[in-house]
C-alpha cells in the first residue's frame, strides 16, 4: 500500500507538471509565483482534482482486458468452429444487417445538415480560440515553399491556353500608361543601352532613302537655327590657321579683283623698288650665311632662326604690319645670361 | 621678274635673326642720314652764328663742340627710334627691327645701353662686329651688351601680293 501511494504522489507530480507545461506552451512564460508553487513543496491535494488516479487504474484495466482479449479473440476467430459458426452467424443476421444498413443510410442522409449547422454554429468559436498568430509563426514557410517543385507546376500549365483566355486589349486599355512612364527612369535605362550595337545593327542608308529630305528642309526655320548656334563658340575650335593654309592665296590675289584692290592702294614705284631691295638684301644675308656655315663647318639647320617668342610655337603672326611686339617683362633675359651666346 | 623667289624667301624669314648685308646697308643708310642731317644743322646754324657774330668767332673750340654735338646727335638718333619703334629710318627702309634677345619689344632702358655700347664695335676694331656676321644669332658685341638682337620686320607677305596683283593686271 505504501508503495502505491507514493507512485500515485509521483504519477499526480508528472501529471502535474505536464499540465503546467501545457499551459505555459498555450498562455506564455508562466509568473515566478507559479513556478514557485508547483515546485516539490506543493500539497498534490489541494492543487489537483482527485479522480485522475482513479481514472489511470481504470485506463491500465482496460488495456489490459483488451490486450488479453485480444490474445483469445484471435486464438478463438482462427479456429474451424470459430470459422463456421462466424458464417453461420452471418447469415442468420443477414436480414438484421440490411435492416441497420438503411438505419445508418437515413441517418447520414439526415445527419449532413445537422452537422453542418454545428460545425456553422461552433467555428466562429473555435477560430476565436486558436491563436493563429502563435500556430503562423510555427509554421516554416520557406521549408515549405523550399519543398514546392515549382518547375513542375509551370511545366503543367498551359501558357498558351492561358494566354488565349487574356483580353490583352482590355488589359491595356486598364493601364494608365502615363503613369506607369513616370516612373521609369529613363537615364538608367539608357545607360544600359549599348548604342554602338544598336547602330550597327541599323541600314542608314536604307533609312535615309525614305526620307523626304526636301519636304524636311522646308518646315527648318534656318534662321531661328543659325540664330541659336554660338559663333564665337565654334570658331573658338576651329584652325583658322590650317584652313587659310589649304587656300591658294597667290591665285586669289592674282586672278580676283582683290589683287586689283591691293596693287592701287599700294601701287607706285617705291614700294615696288623698296620691296626689291629688302628682298635682294635677304638674298644676300642668306647667301653669307651658308657660306659662313660651310666654312665653319656648322650645321645651318641646328641655328636659332630667331628669338624664341617670334619663330617658337608662342610666335605672334610675326611682325605684320599693325602687330605689336610682345612686351618684355624682364630687362635681362634668359638669352642674356647664357653664356653659351 | 625673278623677284618671287626672292619674295618668298623674304616671306619664310619673318622673325629670324637679320643677316650682315642687310645690317650693314642699313647702318650705312643711316649714318649717312644722319650725318647729313647733322652737316645740314651745323651748316645753318654757323650761317646763322656768322650772320650774328659777323665771322669774328675762333673755329676751334666750335668743332670741338661740334664733335661732342654729333656724337649726342648720333645717340639721339639712333637711340630713340630704337626705344620708341625698335627702328631706325635706314632699318624701317630695309625691314629691320631691333628687339630684346627674346623677341619681346626693346625697352627705352635696353636701348639707351645699345647706343652708349655701340661704339665698343670701332674700339675693338671691329671684331666687335664678326658676331653679326659668324654668330648664331646674329649679335654683335653691343648687342650682347645690351640683351638685343635684329631681326626681319617687313610685310613681305604684302610685298608677295603686290607683286602678284601687279602681274595679275599686266598679263
Amino acid at each position: 500500500m505504501l508503495l502505491g501511494q507514493n507512485h500515485g504522489v509521483e504519477s499526480r507530480d508528472i501529471r502535474e507538471s505536464e499540465a503546467v507545461n501545457v499551459e505555459s506552451a498555450m498562455v506564455g512564460p508562466a509568473e515566478p509565483e507559479n513556478q514557485q508553487d508547483h515546485g516539490h513543496s506543493v500539497n498534490p491535494e489541494a492543487s489537483s482534482p482527485a479522480g485522475y488516479w482513479g481514472l489511470d487504474a481504470a485506463l491500465g484495466a482496460a488495456a489490459l482486458v483488451g490486450k488479453v482479449g485480444a490474445g483469445v479473440t484471435g486464438a478463438v476467430t482462427s479456429s474451424t468452429p470459430a470459422k463456421f459458426a462466424g458464417s453461420l452467424t452471418q447469415r442468420l443476421v443477414a436480414p438484421l444487417s440490411r435492416y441497420g444498413n438503411d438505419v445508418r443510410s437515413r441517418v447520414a442522409d439526415g445527419a449532413g445538415p445537422a452537422v453542418g449547422d454545428t460545425v456553422r454554429r461552433f467555428t466562429p468559436g473555435v477560430i476565436d480560440a486558436v491563436d493563429l498568430n502563435g500556430v503562423l509563426a510555427g509554421v516554416d514557410v520557406d521549408d515549405i515553399v523550399s519543398r514546392v517543385d515549382v518547375n513542375n507546376i509551370v511545366g503543367r500549365v498551359d501558357l498558351d491556353a492561358l494566354m488565349a483566355r487574356v483580353d490583352v486589349g482590355a488589359l491595356l486599355e486598364r493601364v494608365d500608361l502615363n503613369e506607369l512612364m513616370g516612373r521609369v527612369d529613363l537615364g538608367a535605362l539608357l545607360e544600359r543601352v549599348d548604342l554602338n550595337a544598336l547602330l550597327s545593327n541599323v541600314d542608314l542608308n536604307a533609312l535615309l532613302a525614305n526620307v523626304d529630305l526636301n519636304a524636311l528642309l522646308l518646315n527648318v526655320d534656318l534662321n531661328a537655327l543659325l540664330g541659336g548656334v554660338d559663333m564665337e563658340a565654334l570658331l573658338s575650335n576651329m584652325d583658322i590657321n590650317a584652313v587659310v593654309d589649304q587656300v591658294d592665296i597667290d591665285a586669289l590675289v592674282r586672278n580676283t579683283e582683290l589683287g586689283a584692290i591691293i596693287a592701287q592702294s599700294t601701287s607706285g614705284v617705291a614700294s615696288e623698288a623698296l620691296d626689291v631691295a629688302r628682298s635682294q638684301g635677304v638674298g644676300i644675308d642668306n647667301l653669307l650665311a651658308k657660306l659662313v656655315d660651310r666654312m665653319l663647318r656648322r650645321d645651318s639647320s641646328a641655328l636659332p632662326e630667331g628669338p624664341p617668342l617670334l619663330v617658337g610655337n608662342a610666335a605672334p603672326a610675326a611682325l605684320t604690319v599693325g602687330n605689336p611686339l610682345p612686351e618684355s617683362e624682364s630687362t635681362t633675359s634668359e638669352a642674356d645670361r647664357s653664356p653659351g651666346e | 621678274m625673278s623677284n618671287a623667289v626672292d619674295h618668298d624667301l623674304a616671306i619664310s624669314q619673318q622673325g629670324h635673326y637679320a643677316g650682315a648685308a642687310t645690317r650693314m646697308a642699313a647702318y650705312a643708310i643711316d649714318q649717312a642720314v644722319a650725318t647729313g642731317l647733322y652737316s645740314l644743322g651745323v651748316a645753318v646754324f654757323a650761317w646763322i652764328l656768322t650772320l650774328v657774330t659777323s665771322g669774328n668767332l675762333d673755329p676751334k673750340p666750335i668743332l670741338g663742340f661740334a664733335s661732342v654735338g654729333y656724337l649726342l646727335w648720333l645717340t639721339l638718333y639712333f637711340g630713340y627710334p630704337w626705344a620708341v619703334s625698335g627702328k631706325s629710318f635706314g632699318m624701317a627702309l630695309l625691314g629691320l627691327r631691333v628687339v630684346a634677345a627674346d623677341g619681346s619689344k626693346l625697352l627705352p632702358k635696353k636701348a639707351f645701353l645699345r647706343i652708349v655700347s655701340f661704339p665698343l664695335g670701332f674700339l675693338t676694331l671691329g671684331i666687335g662686329f664678326l658676331g653679326i656676321l659668324f654668330g648664331k644669332e646674329h649679335r654683335a658685341i653691343y648687342d650682347r651688351v645690351a640683351g638685343s638682337a635684329v631681326v626681319y620686320d617687313w610685310d613681305a607677305r604684302s610685298a608677295r601680293w603686290r607683286f602678284l596683283a601687279r602681274h595679275g593686271n599686266e598679263s
